[in-house]
């Protein structure tokens, strides 16, 4: 009996359901998300509520000014309208990545990740520089005649649009690619046999198994539009004022907590009632980045009603061969414009950066080192990037560590309700960033912890750490289970199975988790927005004011090195992750 | 034999096709003439060019060269859901966010069908393969053999005159491949369809078809009937492929042949090869005896060096001199237990023998 419970626990995991001691290791992790999200999100709504003079009155406030209410309406056409484009935009793309072939494929995929990889703030000051009176395209265009003169297209709702279009399209085609790539080719083949037309096989067999990426893709998109910070209040008109806008104003310009709380809580509230309606469509652990559950049981998916589709089909099909045969034609030249336009922003930067200019002109009219020397010889610059590397060595070294103990006590301890407690771990990843930036600010103002590097470092940590649960736990799920029993029967013992096997196994994926750990934190602006309490400046938040001020050319110079950084991660991951099957 | 439909559609012709990717040539110069209600199967292994030839004739692949016909109209080109050619996938390829019934469905709802002669036929179709049942069941919630079946009824609910099959039963376990090998074949015997059967299996395809077209290399070796493919293969690479094989090189001598010992090789008059041949035995078709006994023609001696007992018999190599043979053995009660070490003669009938290139 005694030896049964034993072999049991050494092997852990599936069978028995007591727990093993593989899930204190998870304790440390939870309490970091207890102390410093729960709670904190929990204070601001006792904040919002007037505690201790308990009240209404914010929320009454809300629904009576007519300013709030056209600033939430704002911020729900905005997110509309860009969650619409990328979808629109993005479906067709990802469709082009999932069957074109190997050239075109991996250009596209570089579009994507590129991108993805590199921080909001660089890519909106390419925007800025783009779309900007004397900017690249008003040049373009006046130099092609096209125009006679600049058009206003930043500060107002069009650069708001085009800026978060481009800002959001990766995110919602990531997972559409990963979905379609999952289609069996197979099936469409099979409806062709069937008697479809590739258009009708399409409709009916292809489109409805996408559903899921689409709604996953649209929920990300959606989420994090109403979130969204920085590009809005750098490209935005003063018609353009977001919720997150208005938080900010509030809690820092203000300093009315309690209304900025109040806004923040309907923020908050409107996030978790979609992901709870996402969650009925798209299981929300892999919704936040898993590819697979810690539960076994695979859930059957809701499936797309496809009865009127299959009827649409095979409508499709009478329409002949040549119309979506030519449509069909004309979407790899599509998506690689859209690819295109992906990496323009980033390219232009990086050749504005060499000019020789004085200012951000367009064309370059020579090339120099200027603007690095200028970096390099500015003791604001440097000092601002000292106190970013302090500050994201800690957060990554932080995150890495709790996260990794965190995944190795989930895979491993035999937590009761492990798949809810892990959704709640990874919900920092989607949360507004704003909301949880004023939340653990209001819990470090107690205790003295803003404007502190320690203090950045840690709700840095808060952010990034669910990143590392994701890439640990996938690497931990694909690690064969008989390689650390193989240990145990050489006679090892269960810390050095451990050490000598799976460790090893997986240091590349946490190096990995590590930088990517570091770059969040590196590439910040809006918790050292809140947290840093104007005393600490990082580098982003260097650039941030630089950008507000005068559009200095020095940034484009940072904006390269930081998206050098972020090919850096891209190439570090690829070849430390083991080459999917 | 009683057929659906008088077996006169399904007739397939392959012309010279060929198709190449890059330098790559995956189907070299294919011929052949397949009759109406013929089941007939590419047999080769991976890269032998059979699934391409396949995708050609469902029109998932277009030739580079060469035409294809159904019934006489020339089908090179007609995109893939104007052939009217049913398909079984590898895997099946059921659509997974579709029921049974919707399944079978789709090719008359694709076809425009009326309501009710799809209601009708989906139904008959459903009892034709048992699984009426589960007509409001998804894929996912059948078995592997059920979801054969319904695989079927999909590919055949619009009557097609030609069914293809490619390597349905790939990735099954032996009990239920045989299973529905049989049923497959009952399917054939009974709708009378034309049938072109992909597999790198040579037992399943011995056992299933009229005629096996044995590939490599994207040529067609041997298009023969399964006996004569076994018995009488037409270069070393048929031989090998379908079962074991025996191959003694031979120099010619005085008008027969004889091993590199200098021993004579009982053959019959063979294929009329230039160069020296090979001799070409099963290892089923050998007869083995202890070195007294009186054998036969041309009985060559020999050692025992392994023996591999698999049961109902098993198989020995005989060592002579430094050639190695192959040899079956029934394991009745009472036959010989042979042990490694034992001295023995080999000889076998020459009509069991053939005369194949060497290469």
């Amino acid at each position: 009996m005694m030896s049964k419970t034993t072999e049991r626990s050494r092997f852990s995991g599936k069978s028995g359901s007591e727990m093993t001691g593989w899930a204190w290791l998870a304790l440390p992790g939870i309490a970091f998300v207890v102390v410093l999200f729960l709670v904190p999100l929990g204070g601001m709504v006792l904040v919002s509520l007037g505690m201790p003079d308990w009240t209404v009155f914010h929320y009454a406030r809300l629904l009576d000014t007519t300013a709030y209410l056209s600033i939430m309406k704002t911020t729900l056409a905005i997110s509309v309208t860009v969650t619409a484009l990328a979808v629109v935009i993005g479906y067709p793309f990802a469709y082009v990545l999932t069957t074109s072939g190997k050239a075109l494929r991996t250009f596209l995929l570089i579009c994507v990740v590129l991108p993805y990889f590199t921080s909001v703030l660089v890519r909106t000051f390419a925007w800025l520089v783009l779309l900007g009176r004397g900017g690249v395209l008003n040049e373009i265009m006046l130099g092609l005649g096209l125009t006679s003169m600049p058009i206003q297209m930043l500060y107002n709702r069009f650069g708001v649009i085009v800026g978060m279009v481009h800002i959001v399209l990766p995110m919602i085609i990531l997972p559409l690619y990963t979905v379609m790539s999952g289609i069996d080719g197979r099936l469409v083949r099979a409806a062709r046999a069937c008697g479809a037309s590739p258009a009708g096989a399409f409709v009916s067999v292809f489109f409805p198994l996408s559903v899921p990426g689409v709604v996953a893709g649209v929920m990300l998109v959606f989420i994090y539009c109403l979130g969204f910070y920085i590009t809005p209040a750098l490209m935005g008109g003063l018609s353009d004022t977001m919720i997150t806008m208005a938080i900010s104003s509030q809690v820092v310009d203000q300093l009315n907590w309690a209304f900025g709380s109040a806004l923040s809580v309907v923020l908050l509230a409107s996030v978790v009632a979609l992901l709870w309606i996402g969650s009925r469509f798209f299981p929300l652990d892999r919704l936040l980045g898993l590819k697979r559950g810690l539960s076994t049981a695979s859930g059957e998916g809701h499936h797309v009603s496809s009865l009127w589709l299959t009827g649409l089909a095979a409508a499709v099909n009478r329409l002949g061969d040549t119309g979506p045969a030519f449509g069909a034609r004309l979407l790899p030249v599509f998506a690689f414009v859209v690819g295109l336009m992906l990496l323009a922003p980033g390219a232009v930067i990086t050749y504005l950066s060499f000019s020789s200019a004085k200012y951000l002109v367009f064309p370059a009219p020579g090339f120099s080192l200027h603007n690095y020397q200028a970096y390099l010889s500015d003791p604001t610059w440097l000092r601002a990037t000292f106190v970013s590397l302090r500050v994201a060595v800690l957060a990554g070294l932080i995150a890495t560590i709790l996260g990794t103990l965190l995944s190795l006590g989930l895979m491993r301890g035999n937590l009761p309700g492990r798949n809810g407690l892990l959704i709640l771990l990874l919900t920092p990843i989607i949360m507004p960033t704003v909301v949880v930036a004023v939340a653990i600010y209001f819990l470090f103002v107690q205790f003295g912890l803003q404007g502190t590097e320690i203090g950045l470092a840690i709700a840095h940590a808060v952010y990034a750490m669910p990143f590392v649960v994701v890439i640990v736990l996938t690497s931990l799920q694909s690690l064969n289970p008989s390689l650390e029993k193989a240990g145990l029967s050489l006679g090892a013992n269960p810390v050095a199975a451990f050490r000598t096997i799976t460790f090893p196994l997986i240091r590349p994926t946490l190096i990995v988790a590590g930088f990517f750990a570091f770059l969040n934190s590196f590439d910040d602006v809006v918790y050292a927005l809140f947290l840093g309490a104007g005393k600490l400046n990082t580098l982003p938040m260097r650039m941030w004011e630089g950008i507000k001020q005068d559009v200095s050319p020095t940034i484009s110079a940072v904006a390269t090195l930081q998206m050098l950084l972020a090919a850096l991660a891209i190439t570090l991951g690829s070849l430390m992750t083991p080459r999917a099957k | 034999m009683t057929t659906d439909t008088p077996a006169l559609l399904g007739q397939v012709s392959l012309k010279g096709v060929s198709r190449h990717y890059g330098t790559f040539v995956a189907v070299d110069d294919v011929s052949m003439d397949i009759a109406p209600g013929e089941f007939i199967s590419f047999l080769g292994p991976s890269g032998s060019g059979k699934t391409t030839t396949l995708m050609m004739v469902a029109g998932f692949e277009i030739p580079d060269r060469g035409a294809i016909t159904l019934d006489g109209k020339d089908i090179t080109r007609l995109p893939a859901h104007r052939r009217e050619l049913g398909i079984i996938f590898q895997n099946y390829a059921l659509f997974p966010h579709m029921t049974v019934a919707e399944n079978v469905a789709y090719p008359l709802r694709m076809r425009r069908a009326g309501r009710s002669a799809i209601a009708e036929r989906v139904a008959r179709m459903l009892d034709l393969v048992q699984l009426a049942p589960f007509a409001d069941r998804y894929p996912s919630q059948l078995s592997g053999g059920q979801q054969q079946r319904v695989a079927i009824a999909r590919a055949l609910v619009f009557d097609p005159p030609v069914l293809l099959l490619d390597e349905p039963l790939g990735a099954l376990d032996k009990k239920l491949r045989q299973h529905l090998q049989e049923e497959i074949r009952f399917l054939h015997r009974r709708m009378g369809k034309t049938m072109i059967y992909v597999t790198h299996d040579q037992d399943e395809a011995l056992a299933m078809s009229d005629r096996i077209a044995v590939m490599s290399a994207g040529r067609v070796h041997q298009l023969a009937a399964p006996e004569e493919i076994y018995r009488h293969p037409t270069d070393r690479f048929v031989a090998s492929f379908m079962g074991e094989s025996n191959f003694i090189r031979v120099t010619r001598a005085d008008g027969g042949f004889r091993n590199a010992q200098g021993q004579p090789v009982p053959v019959a008059a063979g294929a009329d090869t230039a160069g020296d041949p090979v001799v070409f035995v099963r290892p089923e078709n050998i007869r083995i005896e202890p070195p007294e006994g009186a054998g036969g023609p041309g009985r060559l001696d020999g050692r025992i060096e392994d023996l591999t007992y698999v049961g109902d018999s098993s198989m020995l190599s005989v060592g002579i001199g430094s050639e190695r043979l192959s040899v079956k053995v029934l394991n009745r009660s009472g036959s010989t237990a042979w042990q490694i070490g034992d001295r023995c003669r080999v000889f076998w009938d020459p009509d069991d023998a053939l005369l194949l290139p060497d290469g």
